[in-house]
């Protein structure tokens, strides 16, 4: 599994993609509470109303794109899996994971 | 949609696109950002100073020649209008307009040549002015825009959306590779305007 912490700043954004790195699921877990005019979608439908740790699984073929027009930083975490069920804690121990490897 | 009138403009507006001139000048934003003392720093939005100090891309504007742009001219008659401006707006990959409400300073009308301002208006916070926006393309992947809680991206040429933007939120921006264009229609409501946004088709 590939984790990354992404942080979104007002402007920010991921160009559309279908960058697997090589994996068959995305996941996207979810920092913080939806906000109005903050985009992320998949295959051109737009998600919202997340709440905050939830998660959001797409699959390989399927186009991402996300944009933060809101006045306030989003931020959020993304693994690359294989394994269709994942959960929080398998992303924040695989965050942890690579913190300990950067220490 | 709340807040929002939607309306259908069919016309083939591509031939007129490709005289898009970036023509709107950024002297006053300029002469206001680099005024250590902040004096006239109320005039300017708080979105476009937010943008402006975070290094946050800003779409790029350009009023439209009558000239090279007959189809788009027409929609200041369509429309009804009074002291019409008409402008270009183009949004490259990474460009937002972020989330705001509009205010109407009268050094939005002034660039333009052609428009006169009366004197007796505000400086900004323009009440007596509206807007409208008309998407003259299909939307393209990651282009997006925001009205109150609408966030859309299912647009298609010709779509139109009157909306109160002194008072409504919104917002708008592209992530994708195709720019986004949007057609900013500004003037004076009349009673003309408010029968051309009664009906929901118009040909050009």
């Amino acid at each position: 599994m590939i984790v990354d912490y992404i942080t979104q700043i007002p402007g920010g954004f991921e160009t559309p993609s279908n960058d697997y790195k090589g994996k068959r699921y995305r996941t996207v877990l979810f920092l913080d509470d939806f906000k109005i005019a903050q985009f992320y979608e998949v295959n051109n439908v737009l998600i919202r109303n997340w709440k905050k740790h939830e998660l959001f699984t797409s699959e390989y073929g399927e186009e991402y794109a996300s944009m933060n027009l809101s006045l306030v930083t989003r931020k959020f975490c993304v693994a690359y899996h294989d394994n269709r069920k994942i959960s929080m804690l398998d992303i924040i121990n695989k965050l942890q994971e690579n913190i300990g490897d950067i220490q | 949609m709340d807040n929002v009138i939607r309306l259908k403009i069919h016309a083939d507006f591509e031939p007129d696109l490709a005289a898009y001139e970036p023509n709107y000048g950024r002297e006053f934003m300029d002469r206001v950002m680099s005024d250590r003392n902040k004096t006239q720093w109320n005039k300017v939005n708080s979105h476009t100073m937010f943008q402006y100090t975070n290094n946050v891309l800003k779409n790029s504007r350009g009023f439209i020649n009558p000239n090279k742009m007959p189809t788009l001219e027409k929609l200041r008659l369509l429309t009804g209008m009074d002291r019409c401006q008409l402008m270009l707006l183009k949004y490259d990959r990474g460009e937002t307009c972020l989330y705001h409400v509009d205010r109407m300073p009268r050094w939005d009308l002034i660039n333009n040549p052609n428009d006169t301002i009366p004197d007796d208006l505000d400086d900004f916070d323009n009440h007596q002015y509206i807007r409208m926006l008309i998407m003259p393309r299909d939307r393209a992947p990651g282009q997006y825009m925001q009205f109150g809680d609408i966030m859309l991206n299912d647009w298609k040429a010709g779509d139109a959306f009157y909306y109160r933007g002194v008072e409504v939120y919104h917002s708008a921006g592209v992530c994708g590779y195709e720019p986004r264009l949007a057609i900013r229609i500004t003037g004076l409501r009349t009673p003309k305007f408010d029968q051309f946004i009664s009906c929901k088709d118009h040909y050009l």
